[in-house]
């Protein structure tokens, strides 16, 4: 599932790769906006009225979590804006009862298709999941800032089954279960 | 191999009154069968699927959790 530690390369982004401590955005339930004029204190942004000129600042909160580059690795490379999603513990939903009877062993078997299960690797993850239900994107520019946060890389096997992973999120492709 | 790596024909185009070699050389018409493609859940056991308001719960603690 993953390269070997002597492979990792933090020069280059590959998709699959973990990052850790990343700023990742964390939206609620409707937009809050900064009062122009003295750029503190957030709002409720209604509709598009405070949209002057179709633009608006937003407050959106960011929390430092661990998030793996779904990107291709060429668009990675080549294109100016990479997908990312975030990474969760499914030890820490398991023990404040959220998964519960059994249900993060639905994760380890892949049986969740919105979570993509990345095993343990000690030292370096604990059992966790990416969540595909809220990946976005972020400039490549600001990634390649983070290129030394770099955990792990996926093995070419590891990244084929991330592929199929996504492509089956959202592709839905049927499922021949006597194939 | 997940269940996903594998294929089912049944949505795959299937051409009919391919080339022998009787009528090589001549152009056929060719005939697609094209069944739909179907979409349908395959996890039918409730036990086996994340429920809303487990879903709910874990969104709840995602949005709401400052450090991870």
């Amino acid at each position: 599932m993953y390269a070997k530690a002597k492979d990792l390369n933090f020069d280059i982004l590959y998709q699959g790769d973990v990052l850790k401590d990343f700023p990742f955005f964390i939206f609620q339930d409707s937009f809050r906006g900064l009062k122009q004029a003295e750029r503190r204190g957030v709002f409720e942004l209604k509709e598009r009225e405070t949209f002057e000129s179709g633009e608006a600042i937003l407050a959106i909160s960011s929390r430092l979590n661990r998030v793996i580059i779904l990107s291709q690795t060429c668009d990675v490379q080549e294109r100016e804006n990479i997908i990312i999603a975030p990474i969760y513990s499914i030890k820490l939903f398991e023990d404040s009862g959220i998964l519960k009877d059994g249900k993060a062993g639905l994760i380890r078997k892949r049986m969740i298709n919105y979570w993509f299960y990345l095993p343990n690797l000690e030292g370096v993850l604990e059992d966790s999941f990416a969540d595909f239900q809220t990946m976005y994107y972020v400039p490549r520019k600001i990634l390649e800032n983070h290129k030394r946060s770099k955990l792990l890389t996926l093995s070419d096997w590891g990244r084929h089954h991330l592929g199929w992973a996504l492509s089956s999120y959202f592709g839905r492709p049927i499922q021949d279960k006597n194939a | 191999m997940p269940d996903y790596f594998s294929q089912t024909g049944s949505h795959i185009e299937i051409a009919e009154n391919t080339s022998t070699s009787k009528n090589e050389g001549v152009v056929q018409n060719y005939k697609f069968v094209k069944n739909p493609v179907t979409f349908k859940e395959e996890i039918t056991n409730s036990e086996d699927t994340i429920s809303q308001e487990e879903e709910k719960s874990f969104y709840k603690k995602v949005f709401e959790t400052k450090s991870f």
